[in-house]
């Protein structure tokens, strides 16, 4: 016995809880969820980019630059951007295995991943250790400096992503996602992989270059 | 509702091998000990086609609508803008020389009367016991 004007409301109320879901279409791409975090990983492209760009000033502007592998580890960083490859490749396991409604392997990938990040953040640990021990500091050298904010920056992303997929996966273990509701997690997939690709940037441009 | 876009899956396996070979690349150049601008060039767009790689398609960014992809590429204008903009600072590493009229620190005038006993000539402002010898760059013909 709804008045036309009732209706209309009700219609409207509803388009508005529709476009608020996350689960729902939305005229642009499948989800909002997924455009906004595609909005924040574009802001936060854009610090790395601030941060790559005032390295490459800093360096090329210095006659007295170091060689970096003089300094650096090469064949340790090369391992840890190859167990950061990997943890990208189990979180694409991940996703299709909650796609396809399996809830045991959308666990056990996470978990893998969230592993991958931990282990990528051991290795970087034991490197800042031994370089800091050999003198290397964020005070002592303009060198030491951008790479301690570089990679820096970049281990404080991979701990917020563990933390995230510890969100996700505590979430998926409460039965929280199934084959037809999956977006967060292709959502923490889209942060996950953002953090690989920042990597592979950070490991050709202070470490190889 | 779950378009076919969604459910066309990338062959992730073949992704992985392209990444890990381009990474083993990227570190079988950098112990060539190619030359520097060779090794640069070919790093650099080793890294550019991982990067690509993992957007494309881990991200799906192929695989979305047309104008997410847009609106994800677009702020990298800014990025070539910040590129650009430093390029004078990075690339062409000049010799610096600051304008004639430029005080620097280091050198004031001497404001203690005992610091400095001799009497301030009005032609040479430098004074000769501490003067800063970095600041000069050596042969630089150029007036700039």
């Amino acid at each position: 016995m709804a008045t036309p004007g009732e209706k209309a409301k009700m219609d409207h109320a509803a388009t508005m809880n529709q476009a608020l879901d996350p689960a729902q279409p939305s005229p642009l791409s499948p989800n909002w969820g997924k455009i906004m975090m595609w909005l924040f990983l574009m802001s936060d492209a854009m610090s790395f980019a601030g941060l790559l760009c005032a390295y490459a000033a800093v360096r090329m502007s210095n006659p007295l630059w170091p060689v970096p592998s003089s300094i650096l580890g090469v064949p340790l960083t090369a391992l840890n951007t190859f167990i950061l490859i990997c943890s990208s490749v189990t979180m694409v396991k991940a996703v299709s295995a909650i796609q396809k409604g399996d809830q045991a392997g959308l666990k056990k990938f996470l978990a893998l991943t969230m592993l991958g990040g931990t282990t990528f953040l051991g290795i970087q640990a034991y490197e800042w250790t031994h370089l800091i021990t050999e003198g290397l500091t964020v005070g002592k050298s303009l060198f030491g400096a951008t790479f301690f904010v570089l990679t820096g920056f970049h281990g404080c992303h991979v701990f917020s992503g563990v933390v995230y997929l510890g969100c996700i996966l505590s979430a998926a273990a409460r039965g929280r996602y199934s084959a037809s509701k999956w977006t967060s997690v292709e959502v923490v997939g889209l942060y996950w992989h953002f953090v690989d690709l920042i990597w592979i940037l950070v490991f050709t441009f202070v470490y190889l270059i | 509702m779950a378009t076919a876009a969604e459910h066309k899956e990338p062959n992730y396996m073949g992704v992985f091998w392209a990444l890990l070979v381009l990474t083993l690349a990227e570190v079988g150049v950098f112990y060539l000990h190619l030359p520097k601008l060779a090794m640069i060039l070919s790093l650099v767009v080793m890294a550019l086609a991982k990067a690509g790689l993992v957007a494309a398609y881990f991200m799906h960014l192929a695989l979305e609508k047309r104008l997410l992809a847009v609106i994800v590429v677009s702020p990298l204008i800014l990025s070539a803008i910040i590129i650009i903009g430093l390029t004078p600072d990075s690339v062409f590493n000049y010799p610096r020389k600051p304008p004639e009229h430029w005080v620097l620190p280091g050198q004031e005038e001497p404001a203690q009367p005992g610091a400095e006993p001799g009497a301030p000539n009005p032609e040479q402002a430098a004074p000769p016991a501490q003067q800063p010898p970095k600041q000069e760059p050596p042969a630089d013909g150029g007036p700039a």
